[in-house]
């Protein structure tokens, strides 16, 4: 997989444009948000190294699992395509969601762990970068994301078929 | 919060039960799948009339047997048995072949009473006549075999596609009708005849039925996604020691990842699941047959080297769920001894395509 895919696979996974729609919403306070971008870092660092024990304990194979979690994304593309608000819940838990949670395991299983954090890092600062100042079209952007994390759900499904 | 518990045990667990359930690889050895081979043939043998054919089918549930014929089976078994170093029950398999055969414009084809000439029964004819003298050294049938290879290119288009039958009332080809399998098997037939005799050109059509079903076939013939075929998996092999084209790699690649996904899901289910699901003796062995051929050609050609690990991987996790899935040697029913049943029934081709994907599988175990 190229650095470039994991990157679009991590934008549309956190969805800053989903993030900066709950934002404006709730108003969190900063400790909220740092709670989020925390725990939404820490997700996707720990399904990243533990990816391959976590298959492995499941007995699950990389190919077949990138599957899975194209139908996952896939899901919740199709929901923000049509609901670009998210669910009411705590904004602290607003990154920490089955989509990204899938991602980051399946890039984990199939790809060095830098690698995947380093693709991380570029969609984590975007979202900061749209908590920070949540103006604009959001609801588009939440739509425009879903649709390149269905894309990538697309790319997932096909690659995991395809492989060996 | 609970609303969001929620979502995540409802995915977790529809992901767990109907899309990733674990898969399952039977450990095995190189002993048991030779066990299995050997059981797998007997029952073949064992199911052997007189006149060379072979027992059709049998069903465990109504503890019938089938009346049913195939010819392109009886070919196809006729191979499996040769493969395994079966000669006798094969020759006598071959003897029905000899004498149902039509000669007709320089070529020869085995065309029984009251049937077509049909392009894959003759392929698979002419691959079992190969690993006959791949495993004997003989040659007495090498101008059979090149007879029946004429047959072949004969019904074999411009374009590569392969024309089904030939029609001895009328003597002539039946037009615009084309089998599932049989440009595959032409395909491989072709390619084994190139490897045996590799002067006399057979690498022509060969290759122009590979170019045909890695770029046209589906279209052509009307099919709504790309087949996954097996015999063009065993094709490649054969031709690849002389070199593919980028086309035929390619598709090499693509047959490989096709194969290596059925192995996965056929691994998954394995031990049932939500979705219940009990795949052929055949449909298991073809799969094998293909991953295990694909996994050669691994090793032949540089440009799919990256794949060989993987496919032998997948090759033995097909030859231990064989194992698994074939009935022991210690029942006591004759008939369903060393078979593969699906739904309380067997036949001829699944225990034939079984035993291949078997042989195959040894080759990876060595």
């Amino acid at each position: 997989m190229s650095f470039g895919f994991l990157v679009a696979g991590f934008l549309g996974a956190t969805n800053a444009g989903r993030v900066a729609l709950a934002c404006q919403a709730e108003r969190p306070g900063t400790r909220s948000i740092a709670l989020a971008l925390l725990a939404g870092s820490c997700l996707v660092a720990v399904a990243a190294v533990f990816a391959d024990d976590l298959l492995d304990g499941l007995s699950i194979s990389p190919e077949s699992f990138r599957i899975a979690a194209g139908l996952v994304l896939g899901a919740a593309g199709v929901r923000t395509l049509v609901w670009p608000e998210p669910a009411s819940g705590p904004f602290a838990a607003i990154l920490v969601t089955p989509e990204l949670a899938c991602l980051a395991v399946s890039f984990g299983a199939d790809e060095d762990t830098w690698k995947v954090l380093a693709a991380a890092a570029p969609a984590l600062l975007v979202v900061i970068a749209a908590v920070a100042r949540p103006r604009g079209p959001m609801a588009l952007a939440a739509q425009f994301l879903a649709a390149l994390q269905l894309v990538v759900a697309v790319a997932l499904i096909v690659s995991g078929v395809r492989d060996v | 919060m609970i609303r969001q518990a929620l979502v995540w045990g409802v995915v977790v667990a529809v992901l767990r039960l109907v899309v990733v359930p674990p898969e399952s690889c039977p450990q095995v050895d190189a002993v048991a799948v030779r066990g299995g081979i050997a059981e797998g043939t007997a029952w073949l043998v064992r199911g052997q009339r007189d006149d060379g054919r072979f027992l059709y089918g049998y069903s465990s549930d109504s503890d019938e047997v089938s009346s049913d014929y195939n010819y392109t089976r009886h070919a196809g078994v006729l191979d499996a048995l040769y493969r395994a170093g079966r000669i006798g029950p094969a020759d006598a398999g071959l003897r029905y072949v000899r004498d149902n055969l039509v000669r007709h414009d320089g070529w020869t084809a085995f065309v029984p009473v009251g049937e077509y000439a049909s392009a894959g029964a003759n392929a698979l004819l002419l691959v079992a006549l190969m690993h006959r003298r791949q495993e004997t050294g003989e040659e007495r049938y090498d101008e059979l075999a090149r007879r029946i290879a004429r047959f072949l290119v004969a019904q074999t288009r411009p374009e590569g596609s392969v024309l089904q039958f030939w029609r001895p009332d009328t003597q002539r080809r039946v037009p615009d009708v084309f089998g599932t399998y049989s440009t595959g098997e032409v395909f491989y037939a072709l390619a084994l005849m190139h490897r045996a005799f590799p002067a006399e050109g057979w690498e022509r059509p060969a290759h122009r039925i590979a170019d045909y079903l890695a770029t046209r076939r589906d279209e052509a013939e009307g099919y709504a996604y790309r087949q996954p075929d097996h015999w063009a998996a065993y094709g490649l092999a054969t031709l690849a020691p002389a070199g593919l084209t980028d086309v035929e790699a390619e598709y090499g690649r693509w047959l490989a990842g096709y194969f290596g996904y059925l192995v996965r899901f056929e691994a998954q289910h394995l031990d049932g699941g939500v979705i219940p699901w009990e795949e052929s003796g055949s449909g298991l062995g073809t799969t094998g047959e293909a991953t295990t051929a694909l996994w050669r050609l691994a090793g032949e050609d540089p440009r799919l080297a990256d794949l060989r690990d993987e496919l032998g991987e997948r090759s033995t996790c097909m030859a231990g769920i064989l194992v698994e899935r074939q009935v022991p040697r210690a029942d006591s029913n004759p008939l369903a001894r060393g078979a593969w049943f699906a739904r309380g029934y067997t036949q001829m081709d699944d225990q034939q395509h079984a035993i291949a994907a078997l042989i195959g599988s040894d080759e990876v175990l060595r």
